[in-house]
């Protein structure tokens, strides 16, 4: 008896011994939209601190992370930017259906680096006292089909593309660098890209009523081929808490 | 055609007219260049030839950067342009021409170099000795010398045009019917997760870029593509 209960407490050593350092540097590989990514970035490092767990972050365009996903790039969560992907994951099997969850509304603004640009935001734009708007292309990025309905809404989206003036950028980033640069004179933008650590954002900018476009709803998933499924279970459970959500407001985000 | 929106047939035309167009001016302003480089003496000129060369190692990227730059109303180009109240460059069509311009440099220059390099000599000193005025001479002497040199700079830097992407992506701007050409909106598709609209305009694409090199070589059968550098 005693010889079998030494033998039993050695080998659960043994193994736990073992199974440590294997458990400590099974890291979550995240793949996140390129807009969430300074976030999550933040909220992964907060989370290290608390738990000690590894999080490597990928970050890409939702429709690139989403075909590198369905090829087979090693991922355990996906941070897409819109519903549709992380829907499609879960429709092609590669992600389980019942991790699916909001993690953040986007906010679209419409921003100038200029001070005094947009005091009378709807006047300016009807005005047309301007060159180029920059939005994301709308086909691919959530914030670019948000702009477009924006501009619809005030009856100006087929003026404005008839004009020419409407520049397509690949994603926000672009979109950002081409309003940065002077070459746009406008573009919609979102809040998280543009409020700086105080929460201040420069130049003039604008933040178009929620009944002017619908929610830009941001989805994560679970993907199926990830290597510990109760560390990916345990984060995105974290990211649904007080501490996770609070930061994602302060980014920029509104919480579902 | 088998499912080509009218979007993407303007974005193949606007690709086609872009192809035409710097390719046509970049010919008659690298000729002069490159009949110096061919026939000076001076040492300097490696510097110049590095400087024409510069766009075969820098990626598209650092060239649709600094263009965006030079031609953006806070650039040298494009603020020299607002100030005189023409605007500025960016995303229009003139300015994908003056980058498509230098993207080609090297491909326009090098052939024509190495044309006229051998393109020069007894020959032309002969119609020179028969009072051949160098108009003249470089019309009727030095032109069908260096006939596949021209033709292969031409072939070169149109081809080279059709297949441009990482640049215009930066300073293009992807308008439709002014800026978007058919490699951005094969990428759009391709993002939109629309495979069948991809499919469809890659294809065209690879027929166009077959049936304009086959032709090529069928129109002088001894056409040979002159090496670079």
């Amino acid at each position: 008896m005693k010889n079998t209960a030494q033998l039993t407490t050695i080998t659960a050593l043994c193994c736990t011994i073992l199974l440590t350092p294997l458990v400590a540097a099974a890291e979550l590989r995240v793949a996140s939209a390129a807009n969430f990514l300074s976030t999550i970035k933040e909220l992964a490092a907060q989370y290290e601190d608390q738990t000690g767990q590894q999080i490597r972050i990928s970050s890409g365009s939702s429709g690139a992370l989403y075909a590198q996903i369905s090829n087979g790039a090693p991922f355990d969560l996906f941070f897409s930017a819109d519903v549709k992907r992380a829907e499609a994951l879960v429709d092609d099997g590669m992600a389980y259906a019942d991790s699916r969850f909001t993690y953040a509304l986007g906010i679209p603004i419409l921003w100038s680096d200029r001070e005094d640009w947009l005091e009378d935001p709807q006047e300016t734009l009807r005005a047309g006292d301007f060159r180029f708007i920059t939005i994301a292309e709308p086909r691919n990025a959530p914030y670019g089909a948000a702009a477009k309905q924006i501009l619809s809404d005030l009856d100006l989206w087929q003026r404005f593309t008839q004009e020419g003036r409407i520049i397509r950028a690949q994603n926000l980033t672009q979109a950002y660098s081409h309003v940065a640069s002077g070459a746009a004179d406008l573009g919609f933008l979102a809040l998280s890209q543009l409020k700086d650590k105080e929460g201040e954002i420069p130049g003039s900018f604008w933040r178009p009523p929620a009944e002017l476009f619908s929610p830009i709803e941001q989805q994560a998933v679970i993907l199926k081929r990830a290597e510990d499924h109760n560390a990916a279970r345990e984060f995105t459970d974290w990211l649904r808490g007080d501490e996770a959500r609070d930061m994602i407001e302060q980014a920029g985000y509104a919480i579902p | 055609m088998f499912g080509i929106s009218d979007n993407d047939l303007t974005a193949l035309w606007i690709t086609l007219k872009l192809a035409v167009i710097s390719t046509s001016i970049l010919m008659l302003l690298s000729a002069p260049l490159a009949w110096w480089l061919a026939h000076t003496q001076r040492r300097s000129k490696v510097i110049i030839e590095a400087l024409v060369a510069m766009p075969l190692v820098l990626p598209p990227t650092v060239m649709g950067f600094y263009l965006l730059v030079l031609l953006g109303p806070r650039g040298a180009v494009g603020g020299f342009l607002e100030d005189i109240g023409v605007g500025h460059l960016a995303f229009t069509f003139t300015g994908l021409v003056i980058g498509s311009m230098i993207y080609s440099l090297p491909f326009v220059v090098q052939p024509l170099q190495n044309a006229f390099a051998s393109a020069g000599g007894r020959m032309l000193e002969t119609a020179a000795t028969l009072r051949a005025n160098p108009l003249d001479r470089f019309i009727s002497v030095v032109i069908p010398l260096a006939r596949r040199g021209i033709l292969t700079a031409a072939v070169l830097s149109f081809a080279h045009t059709l297949g441009e992407f990482g640049m215009i992506l930066m300073i293009g701007g992807n308008i439709p019917g002014q800026t978007q050409v058919a490699s951005i909106a094969i990428y759009d598709h391709v993002e939109a997760m629309d495979y069948a609209s991809a499919h469809s305009l890659s294809l065209l694409l690879v027929a166009l870029a077959f049936i304009l090199l086959m032709s090529v070589y069928a129109l002088n059968r001894r056409f040979k593509v002159v090496g670079i550098g």
